[in-house]
């Protein structure tokens, strides 16, 4: 169960590993505290969809589980919708149209198919939590470098926690799309680089234990 | 075939109730969170008013004119029973959707501040830099004809805000005559 949670933080986050939820995730990443705040609404979404889709999976007949999934998904974002508006406004203003959005998020939907909907409760729960720690995660990264360098200095809740200094020019571009493009492509290649080199250290370690032709590497 | 419908039925009614229930427990707060925001704002263009009253309708015939196509609400500004001036919320359309701003008015007919509280359709650092207080503190003291440095890089944006401060002023001046 453990490893589930793991696994949507890691090796299959969803933005730099699945590659799902991209358009909140460009939009909502112009500052890192946007990203945590829209990270919190999914990881509350995802979570509680997960949970409830888990339970109720044996009694949905097969051709009607799509829209029950979507109005389960629907209510919890609503209901995030309505608390954000209530009790966090101007957070919610930044946020605008993207709360609402968090019902296509393919994330969510993806999970509920792929994973809830055949899994137990506990299992979907850890799932749910890490896919959206995962999520939040990615954000605050990806809107934490697009802040710094457009704007000289990243701000959380009305602090200043980290500053350029005077002297640097802020590169607006970045917190405009293009950046967020590129901020999104670059670690998506840090990413796989990294899972590449893990993979070919993993597979030069199995052919030296094999014994056989060490050094003999076909695909390094 | 009847089950389908059932679970979708009851999936759906429980839905519905705990929206429902969710709506009519956030709704107060939301009401206010708004009111309070309004409230705020309104205060923080006109220093020195506590209470603001809803004059929108007083303006009725003015409001034809196209010039000031742009104003949505007028709003008095009270300190005890003393007027302290006027609050036009004003909605010109900046590059990419409208830009609500709050104009205050003094009863001499100066502007006592300008805010702007929303510019969605703005460009992200250019456009939206009319919310910041370096551009609207010039506003600050003027009356009849409005004159503003635009920002480089967001002449419409600008204009827009211009244009809205200057209606604002026309407006008021025209319902003291």
């Amino acid at each position: 169960m453990l490893r589930d949670f793991w696994n949507g933080i890691l090796r299959e986050n969803p933005v730099f590993g699945l590659v799902l939820g991209l358009c909140p995730t460009l939009a909502v990443t112009t500052a890192m505290e946007n990203g945590l705040w829209m990270g919190l609404a999914v990881i509350f979404v995802l979570t509680c969809s997960n949970a409830l889709i888990s339970l109720l999976a044996p009694v949905i007949p097969s051709r009607v589980r799509i829209p029950c999934f979507i109005v389960v998904i629907a209510t919890f974002v609503t209901l995030v919708d309505m608390t954000m508006h209530a009790f966090i406004p101007a957070m919610y203003q930044i946020l605008g149209i993207f709360i609402p959005l968090i019902v296509v998020n393919c994330i969510i939907l993806g999970r509920a198919e792929a994973f809830a909907s055949r899994k137990p409760f506990l299992n979907s729960v850890a799932d749910g939590l890490g896919m959206g720690v995962g999520f939040t995660g990615a954000l605050m990264l990806i809107g934490g470098i697009r802040e710094l360098l457009g704007t000289g200095a990243i701000t959380m809740f009305g602090h200043r926690i980290l500053a350029l200094g005077e002297g640097y020019p802020p590169a607006l571009s970045f917190i405009l799309p293009p950046g967020a493009f590129l901020t999104m492509g670059l670690i998506l290649g840090a990413f796989n680089a990294l899972g590449n080199y893990r993979a070919s250290r993993a597979r030069s370690r199995r052919h030296a234990f094999r014994g056989g032709q060490a050094g003999r590497s076909r695909d390094s | 075939m009847l089950r389908m419908s059932l679970v979708l039925m009851l999936i759906a009614s429980v839905s519905g109730g705990a929206l429902a229930y969710a709506h009519r427990v956030t709704g107060p707060a939301i009401e206010r969170a708004l009111r309070q925001a309004k409230e705020q704002a309104l205060a923080r263009v006109l220093p020195g008013a506590d209470r603001f009253e809803d004059r929108t309708d007083a303006y009725r015939d003015h409001l034809g004119d196209p010039r000031f196509a742009a104003v949505r609400e007028v709003w008095e500004g009270f300190s005890g029973g003393q007027s302290r001036g006027s609050v036009v919320v004003a909605a010109p359309t900046g590059y990419g959707g409208p830009i609500t701003v709050l104009v205050g008015v003094t009863p001499e007919g100066t502007i006592s501040g300008v805010e702007v509280i929303s510019a969605p359709g703005e460009t992200p650092g250019l456009g939206s830099r009319v919310k910041d207080a370096p551009f609207l503190e010039q506003f600050r003291g003027q009356a009849g004809r409005v004159k503003a440095h635009a920002i480089s890089g967001a002449t419409i944006s600008s204009r827009a805000v211009i244009g809205g401060v200057q209606a604002a002023l026309d407006l008021v001046a025209a319902g003291r005559r």
